[in-house]
């Protein structure tokens, strides 16, 4: 099925709206095709962003004073120090009791984001856009309507006011889905696993963009010396735009 | 036309080659779900297969080819005179910026370097017989599809030169 390209004006973001605009644009039988992800999620910019927010996720272990990753001892340390004026330790063993108990409880992530949402781990409108996504995901199985509605999530989870965190987390779940379509087919995929299904070792954007343009010229070069070398870099810099490679 | 043809199907041939192990690559590492042969290999390489044909076909043509557009180039000069091998070969040296790369008794090659994006350079052969010279000369990469008319100025320059020279 073929659906025209959609090229409106940026969506101004209204707090509780995103929903509602999805729906919409689902209805209008949008799509945003060239509408990027603008968290690229390949390895290597995995590995930037772990860099960039080591801060979240890294402590000074106060038991052996040094620091590095985060063990779950250390991280429920932190997590009862962080909320010791108004929950006790008791109250947030049992947060985390709860959340291990839903992830192994469920494959089921639409029934996992509800307990989520309990938890206060995902906020209501966030847990909203998934679930709506992922309920649509369920009972579609056209690949090219699935690829035009992921884009009208990505374009509005993107537009949306969710902070960065959360949109990547979004996004990934958007991308995911829509890149590997048995997901909810095979049961024996716990949701948790699901993150590093199709991430490991790809090529970035950036390898597969300046792949394209060094191709190019390598081939250009080979076949017509210097001038051949430009024409195919120009070869290469058309591929890597109409693959939206310069889109932000 | 016949030539220009051929320097656009070995062009595009090498760059469909090419952008297919490139294709390939990025399906392997799970990048691509699959390769579409179309839209990712055949309309890029006819595309730029034919902007370099085109290009080379107009730079040629001002450096003077009118009808054969091939890389590798041919012409069989008479001598004012029968030629000593060895007499041609400094001749040449001192008028060309070619290496000389091999000689025997009656055929001498030469390689030129790197002179200009036009080219990265080329071979040149020359065999005499009495009073006859054949001159070749082809691209030092043996892919190489478009010269923009550089191997035919090599032959008609040294063509020009053994047949103005007096010895």
């Amino acid at each position: 099925m073929l659906a025209a390209c959609t090229k409106d004006a940026p969506v101004v973001p209204e707090k509780g709206n995103v929903l509602a605009n999805i729906e919409r644009d689902i209805q209008n039988g949008k799509f945003y095709p060239n509408e990027p992800n603008r968290y690229d999620y390949s390895s290597d910019k995995f590995a930037q962003f772990v860099r960039r927010n080591s801060a979240v996720y890294t402590i000074r272990d106060s038991r052996t004073s040094q620091r590095g990753a985060l063990s779950l001892a250390a991280y429920k340390d932190s997590v009862v120090a962080m909320f010791s004026a108004t929950h006790n330790a008791q109250q947030i063993e049992e947060m985390f009791a709860t959340t291990q108990q839903a992830v192994a409880r469920t494959h089921d992530p639409i029934v996992l984001l509800d307990s989520l949402h309990q938890i206060s781990e995902i906020p209501l409108e966030q847990k909203q856009v998934l679930q709506s996504y992922l309920t649509f995901f369920k009972n579609e199985t056209d690949d090219t309507r699935i690829r035009q509605v992921a884009s009208i999530y990505l374009h509005h989870i993107n537009a949306a006011n969710f902070t960065e965190l959360e949109k990547r987390g979004m996004l990934t779940v958007v991308d995911i889905f829509s890149e590997n379509t048995d997901l909810f087919r095979d049961e024996t995929l716990v949701f948790s696993q699901i993150f590093g299904i199709g991430t490991v070792n790809r090529p970035s954007k950036d390898t597969r963009c300046g792949g394209n343009i060094i191709v190019g010229i390598v081939l250009g070069a080979v076949t017509g010396n210097g001038v051949g070398a430009v024409v195919g870099g120009l070869g290469g810099v058309w591929q890597s735009y109409s693959e939206g490679c310069f889109d932000n | 036309m016949i030539s220009l043809l051929w320097v656009f199907t070995r062009s595009a041939s090498t760059f469909a080659l090419g952008l297919m192990f490139w294709n390939a690559y990025l399906t392997q590492m799970g990048y691509l779900e699959s390769t579409d042969l179309v839209r990712q290999v055949l309309v890029p390489a006819a595309l730029t297969g034919g902007v370099l044909t085109v290009v080379h076909f107009l730079v040629a043509r001002t450096r003077g080819v009118v009808a054969d557009f091939a890389v590798e180039q041919r012409a069989q000069v008479e001598l004012p005179s029968a030629g000593n091998l060895a007499t041609v070969v400094v001749e040449i040296s001192q008028a060309k910026p070619w290496k000389l790369v091999s000689r025997s008794e009656t055929e001498a090659t030469f390689r030129s370097g790197f002179r200009s994006g036009f080219s990265f350079g080329e071979v040149i052969q020359l065999s005499l017989k009495g009073q006859k010279a054949i001159i070749s000369s082809k691209p030092l990469f043996p892919l190489t599809t478009a010269d923009f008319g550089q191997n035919f100025v090599n032959v008609r320059s040294l063509a020009g030169l053994l047949s103005s020279s007096p010895r």
